[in-house]
């Protein structure tokens, strides 16, 4: 029984106590006692002071030097607006391939392409066959146009299935009979690569191709196996003239890899430090900035991602600007034109020690998805940036 | 079972809303944060004397000589629930905190060699939080800066030691203690708005010392006299600062550091077998406190005086209802803070509560206090405490020579 008292008369005091309480966790009582210990802890003007916008006298974007595989997971090609998307399948040799013997006849190879994207269906779409290895990370593409184009035409046989086709007759396809003639299934690191061009609007692609070979073995049987395609990528280049004038402005792409940059100049900033005795910190700094969307290769997707951050260096190359920042900013999203909120503070903090004259924001956009990725181009302009300054004691 | 665990979960749910740090902002100027006068539950509302009070369950607590007294082995407990009410210019803010204050244990030696003790306890809470606010306009656009202090750590530290009764002359004891000390106070700067930003300044103050307690105690018919004496070996303290999650250098980083010793004297009277009195006075000797890292001017020595009494209605009857053998216990307390300018007062109402069975006590303890600055006249610090001691012993062994 005094057990049962004890218990509920500890709960019921710990309650009513809490309840009777009010508790209120911000402290904002005893300032006399903060200030008398230190005048300065509570003094707001000596611990912030504001600084003047920064000068913003430049802005551009960079393009790769050379196209790179970055569609990982999608497949595109065409041309439109200036763009142009080529993509391409990799098959490896797999256990669906029972080939046993090199002795085993190739009579026949079809390939089979299809899609989903009845919006932008052509008749025939270009295939260039082409086999390297290992697998490159970075294709220059122009260089493997050395091969002759098939024109792979859409199956109009069932229209629902929406399928490019085309058998490939052992004894005109060279490249691939070499490959096949010379493959049997235990030949798992060999690899078959097309590269899908299309002369029309770009066209999304399923991301499996598959590849039926039919042969004949030793012992007269024909058998036919099929490989579905391991590997797709594309990439979506400007051509000259766009790039030249893109080049000009603050222009970012998901797909081409053109990064936006701002120059920033900084000397402002270490002048209004200066003035400010104690001053050394950029406790915040904040850019607003207008971004618009250009081009988007999929309208019913319109939003994209950016990363962003500032540096001392200038980088003429966006491969280069990749490869040397290894901090990116926030990301966001940007939904047409609207204004987007970039804190600058922690890459400006960075610079206090060695204090530049000259800075470069950089932006760029980041594909939303590896499987669904769209060619985005969104143009940024008026950035502004406010800060305020504080010291270290 | 099914009830254990809706009351656990009760009890649980209740804690963590208890769970809110407390804070003195007048500690704000102690180097050690507000000292926490170490007690066991039996001493806790009688103002919390105990330094020539003889009982097991207050351990090494008040005077390591009551070791001399522990005849079978003993534990205790005490948790408290403190409330501080921060009042200035009419504004109030209330804040809670639910800590383990001491936990000790005493066991017998055979063939009256004495007793020894450990115990583990909290000595001093740094505990504050402090902000404030400033709306300002710039190009237009309206930003809040906030500034604020949030600092937490205390002393805490573990003892052993060993008691031992001179025949009925005197008992004595020493003990010695390691101590922790921790002071972590973070510094913030905060700009909201179009402008978002925030910046940590920590400091980390942490050193570990060594010290020795001592104590007396002499009875004399119904008079008890005691004396305790706490002393603190220098040490080397470290400090570290960072700003946000980055270290950064902070000279001295290491400097000498010597906690204030503490003398105690006090007295009870053993009026009948019904009533008990008791009174102590002790010194800190904040003159003796010595830190590399800042200067300690305003550090003045400091008294604290406490009294207390008890009321047992039938504490020698044979077959007494319950409520005749619970202990009615009062006591006032009063200290000077470590600021010559600063001091507390305390008045406590508790209850001893014995568990027949195994001769056990539950200490039930309600204190309601006031701290205050004569250089701050309109900002006092109110405190409500509610505490509860849990004490339990047994004789793990029976001593030879019965003889019927």
């Amino acid at each position: 029984m005094i057990k049962k008292i004890l218990y509920y008369s500890l709960i019921a005091g710990v309650a009513l106590l809490n309840s009777c309480s009010g508790i209120n966790e911000s402290a904002t009582l005893g300032s006399d006692i903060v200030v008398s210990s230190d005048p300065t802890r509570t003094d707001f003007s000596s611990i912030f002071s504001f600084l003047d916008t920064l000068a913003i006298p430049g802005q551009a974007s960079i393009a790769k030097t050379y196209d790179t595989v970055i569609g990982y997971g999608s497949i595109r090609a065409g041309i439109t607006s200036n763009r142009e998307a080529r993509g391409w399948y990799a098959f490896q040799i797999s256990s669906t391939y029972r080939k046993k013997h090199l002795a085993d006849t190739i009579v026949s190879v079809q390939l089979h392409i299809s899609t989903s994207d009845t919006a932008h269906l052509t008749d025939q779409i270009q295939v260039f066959d082409y086999y390297t290895n290992p697998l490159p990370n970075a294709a220059p593409l122009d260089s493997i146009y050395k091969f002759a184009a098939l024109n792979y035409s859409l199956d109009t046989t069932d229209d629902s299935a929406h399928i490019y086709r085309d058998t490939l007759n052992a004894a005109g396809r060279s490249s691939i009979n070499s490959i096949l003639k010379d493959t049997t299934k235990k030949d798992s690191t060999t690899y078959y690569r097309l590269l899908i061009s299309n002369k029309d609007s770009i066209i999304l692609l399923t991301t499996t191709a598959r590849m039926i070979i039919k042969y004949k073995t030793t012992a007269n049987a024909f058998i036919t196996d099929s490989i579905t395609s391991s590997y797709c990528s594309h990439v979506i280049f400007e051509n000259e003239a766009l790039c030249t004038a893109n080049n000009l402005q603050a222009i970012t792409s998901s797909e081409t890899g053109r990064r936006a940059v701002f120059t920033l100049d900084l000397s402002s900033l270490w002048s209004d430090m200066n003035k400010r005795t104690g001053f050394t910190t950029v406790l915040a700094a904040t850019m607003i900035i207008e971004d618009s969307l250009l081009y988007a290769s999929d309208t019913t997707d319109s939003t994209v991602s950016f990363r962003y951050c500032i540096s001392s260096t200038l980088f003429t190359d966006a491969n280069e600007l990749r490869d040397s920042i290894v901090t990116y900013g926030i990301s966001g999203t940007v939904t047409g034109t609207t204004k987007d909120t970039l804190h600058t503070e922690t890459f400006l903090r960075t610079l206090t020690e060695s204090k530049p004259q000259t800075a470069y924001l950089y932006i760029s956009n980041i594909s939303n998805s590896l499987e669904n990725t769209t060619c985005e181009e969104t143009l940024w302009r008026n950035p502004v940036i406010t800060g305020v300054f504080t010291n270290n004691q | 079972m099914k009830n254990t665990y809706i009351r656990s979960a009760i009890l649980l749910t209740i804690t963590s809303f208890s769970l809110l740090s407390a804070q003195s902002m007048l500690a704000y100027k102690y180097p050690t944060g507000i000292p926490l006068t170490s007690s066991a539950g039996p001493s806790l509302s009688l103002g919390r004397t105990g330094v020539a009070i003889q009982n097991d369950f207050l351990g090494m607590s008040k005077n390591p000589a009551n070791l001399g007294t522990v005849q079978r082995s003993v534990f205790s407990s005490v948790l408290s629930y403190d409330l501080v009410n921060l009042r200035s210019n009419g504004e109030r803010s209330t804040q809670s905190f639910f800590n383990p204050q001491l936990l000790s244990f005493a066991f017998p030696l055979k063939a009256s060699f004495g007793a020894i003790g450990l115990s583990l306890e909290q000595r001093s809470n740094m505990a504050l939080s402090f902000n404030t606010k400033n709306t300002v306009s710039y190009n237009g656009v309206n930003y809040t800066e906030m500034l604020g202090i949030k600092r937490s750590g205390g002393i805490s530290c573990w003892q052993i030691g060993y008691g031992y009764t001179i025949k009925k002359l005197a008992r004595i004891g020493l003990t010695y203690e390691r101590v922790y000390l921790r002071n972590r106070t973070t510094n913030y700067k905060k700009v909201t708005g179009l402008l978002e930003s925030m910046q940590n300044d920590s400091f980390e103050l942490e050193t570990q010392a060594n010290g020795i307690r001592g104590g007396i105690i002499v009875p004399y018919k119904k008079f008890t006299g005691g004396i305790s004496g706490e002393y603190f070996f220098g040490n080397t303290a470290k400090i570290e600062r960072s700003i946000n999650t980055t270290s950064t250098s902070f000279t001295p980083s290491e400097a000498d550091y010597k906690l204030a010793p503490s003398l105690s004297f006090g007295a009870s009277y053993q009026f009948t077998p019904e009533w008990l009195a008791a009174a102590d006075l002790g010194v800190t000797l904040w003159d003796r406190y010595y830190s590399g890292f800042e200067t300690n001017d305003q550090l003045d020595n400091t008294i604290n005086i406490s009294g207390g009494a008890q009321f047992i209605p039938a504490p020698t009857l044979l077959a007494p209802k319950y409520y005749e053998i619970i202990q009615y216990r009062a006591g006032v307390r009063y200290a000077q803070m470590p600021v010559s300018t600063a001091a507390e007062w305390a008045v406590d109402l508790g209850f001893g509560l014995p568990l027949q069975q195994n001769g056990s006590m539950i200490d039930l303890n309600i204190e309601y206090g006031r701290r205050t600055d004569s250089n701050y006249e309109k900002f006092t610090e109110e405190f409500i405490s509610l505490q509860i001691g849990i004490n339990g012993g047994r004789k793990w062994y029976q001593t030879s020579g019965t003889s019927y």
